[in-house]
């Protein structure tokens, strides 16, 4: 027994020996361009770096991007914000005027997978190069990028809606739980609305139910079949006038919908005001908004896509601070 | 004649072997040095320190246990080592030593000694804990990273079932990559090639019946092969098999079933198999694996009841209608 356990263990650290070898190889071989990787150069040199004062917040670190021939081609600063579950680090690439945007790439995030995690995707990530800092989400003044400044408006206002996604959010959280409404329009049309609700702890109410965490009634819709429901009725008729509210809060215009709603209906049109754009009286104010782009936000993830608009703006302020000392 | 020699029967076991729980428990520390090797190689000496956090745990939870509850303390029969090298392993790396910790004690004390200790346990112990870490503390065990990285900033990636589940593109691994284990994922379970030798080490010991993992990996192939993402057989079926925690589920949980007769244990492979390629392909999860394997152990007594092990050295006869 023990003449062939060392057989097998000899057997074995010789494979081991050789696996290493090919794994070792292949990393050898295969070509690695040291000085940019795929997304952008995030390697940061050891020259051309710029002093980074204490009182930026969330800026690390910056420096010069230079090429071949040592000529500085633009700034990269690497800054960072607080997002869904821990910090999100950026390196966001500037031309030499400091604004636009060459390149964005994602050093570190933890952030929920299938949420925040998308900020990774290419698909989103291509809207950056050519865009001009500082960043706002569609709706948004870009004279005021904190999304609760926002004026609410009646209904019957609301113009056009304009291609995006639009996020709106509960201010507090209401027996444990904050709403959140994403609406995505296309062609000036609502095609999808998803309503979530999140506890203090991060989790989300539509995956709480979906699992059976989170049980109302043994028989009856789910929670999140009750939200589905109710976003079908919305892209459906465009528009929340089908729902029509009573004293309780509640409808009986969805067919299985006994959940209280009217947080859910305040948002959506929360969102569409968003979506239909910044009134007259806010353009005619928006005289520091030049140069300024709109960018699309991560559905579902609204703090993972405020952190990405804050980690941006930041670098921008530091940036522009130091080309214009 | 009466014969002068003094005549008294022996008792049982009149078969023995020198196969003990602490042989083959070596055998299986031994066959995952490579994959101990093979996650400091890619994910830097971390894993040393999760590895000796699981271990650790395990070793101590058994041990304070036992002495608690005044049993005989078996520790020196490394099950407890084993089932903390699995857990590690099935950890990203940047997970947070506090989750290892929680996850080992609950596999320890809930799953293994709560239920009379080895061999009592219902479920694998390592997954049981890796599952309660998924439910109540997701983000700790969703913290992937690529490989290779040499500074204390990683950089953050999703796993390439995650890639693939979301329908992104992840043509930056290659099929290679995930052989070799050059893939973002859990510390031990990216590299096929360490596991599969180490696995070979075990079936050459006889610790395991390959044909139950080559039945389970089969299936996994064949589902996610027919049920393809553009209509029937097109399926990407070699990246379900090259990554995520198929391998290691193949070659270290799902021939934990030693105490079953064959044909059980191939029955609880195809159920498995089933499992693993269903949840990958329709559920919430990108991977499968982990509760595939303890659904089918909370299976695996109804199955024995059902299924009649062959009875040594009789034939099976069939009746006759």
């Amino acid at each position: 027994m023990k003449d062939n356990r060392i057989k097998g263990i000899i057997a074995l650290a010789i494979v081991t020996i050789i696996s290493f070898g090919i794994i070792y190889g292949t990393k050898s071989l295969v070509k690695v361009d040291d000085s940019n990787n795929e997304q952008g150069n995030n390697v940061e040199p050891t020259e051309g770096i710029l002093v980074v004062d204490e009182s930026y917040e969330g800026v690390d670190s910056a420096w010069e991007i230079k090429d071949d021939a040592g000529n500085v081609t633009g700034y990269a600063v690497k800054a960072s914000a607080r997002g869904f579950v821990g910090p999100v680090v950026l390196q966001v690439d500037f031309d030499l005027d400091g604004k636009t945007i060459q390149n964005l790439t994602v050093v570190s995030s933890n952030e929920t997978e299938g949420y925040g995690s998308k900020m990774e995707d290419e698909d989103y990530l291509k809207q950056f190069p050519g865009t001009v800092a500082p960043v706002h989400f569609e709706g948004e003044s870009a004279s005021n990028t904190n999304k609760d400044d926002l004026v609410i408006q009646s209904a019957s206002v609301v113009n056009t809606l304009k291609d995006g996604i639009y996020i709106a959010e509960a201010d507090d959280f209401i027996g444990g739980y904050k709403s959140i409404v994403t609406i995505k329009v296309e062609n000036s049309e609502i095609t999808s609305v998803v309503w979530d609700q999140m506890d203090e702890l991060g989790q989300y109410k539509s995956y709480l139910s979906s699992t059976g965490k989170y049980v109302m009634t043994e028989d009856g819709l789910t929670w999140k079949e009750q939200a589905d429901k109710l976003a079908a009725n919305v892209i459906e008729n465009q528009s929340t006038s089908d729902i029509n509210i009573n004293d309780e809060g509640e409808t009986d215009s969805v067919t299985g919908v006994s959940i209280s709603v009217n947080e859910f209906t305040d948002l959506v049109e929360k969102a569409l005001l968003k979506a239909s754009g910044p009134t007259e009286e806010e353009s005619n104010n928006e005289t520091s908004a030049t140069g300024s782009s709109q960018i699309d936000a991560i559905s579902g993830a609204t703090h993972s896509s405020d952190a990405i608009k804050t980690a941006i703006n930041r670098a921008y302020t530091f940036i522009n601070d130091y080309l214009n000392k | 004649m009466i014969n002068n020699i003094e005549k008294t029967p022996n008792i049982s076991p009149h078969l023995k072997t020198n196969k003990t729980s602490k042989n083959i428990m070596v055998d299986v520390i031994i066959a995952l040095i490579p994959v101990f090797i093979g996650s400091i190689y890619f994910f830097g000496t971390r894993s040393i320190l999760i590895v000796f956090s699981a271990v650790f745990t395990c070793v101590l939870s058994e041990y304070i246990w036992q002495k608690a509850s005044k049993k005989q303390i078996t520790i020196n029969d490394y099950s407890a080592v084993v089932t903390g090298l699995l857990i590690a392993f099935n950890m990203p790396v940047q997970t947070s030593i506090w989750t290892i910790v929680i996850a080992s004690i609950f596999s320890i004390i809930v799953t293994k000694q709560f239920f009379g200790g080895i061999g009592g346990n219902f479920a694998n112990p390592a997954l049981v804990g890796r599952a309660i870490i998924m439910l109540l503390w997701p983000a700790q065990v969703a913290k992937y990273v690529t490989t290779y990285h040499a500074s204390v900033d990683a950089v953050s990636s999703a796993t390439i079932l995650s890639l693939l589940k979301n329908g992104n593109d992840f043509s930056q691994f290659t099929k290679w990559d995930m052989f070799i284990g050059n893939i973002p994922g859990a510390i031990g379970e990216t590299s096929v090639i360490l596991l599969v030798i180490g696995f070979l080490y075990l079936s050459y010991r006889k610790i395991v019946n390959p044909v139950v993992t080559g039945v389970y990996l089969l299936t996994v192939v064949l589902i996610t092969f027919v049920f393809g993402p553009q209509g029937l057989f097109t399926g990407d079926y070699l990246t379900h098999l090259l990554s995520g925690g198929l391998m290691i589920a193949a070659c270290y949980m799902i021939t934990d079933y030693a105490s079953f007769a064959p044909r059980i244990r191939v029955t609880l492979a195809v159920i498995a198999g089933i499992l693993t390629a269903g949840i990958r392909l329709w559920g919430i999860y990108p991977e499968g694996a982990c509760f595939a394997i303890l659904i089918t152990n909370c299976l695996a007594g109804l199955v024995d009841r059902i299924i009649k092990p062959h009875i040594y050295g009789m034939k099976l006869k069939r009746d006759k209608v």
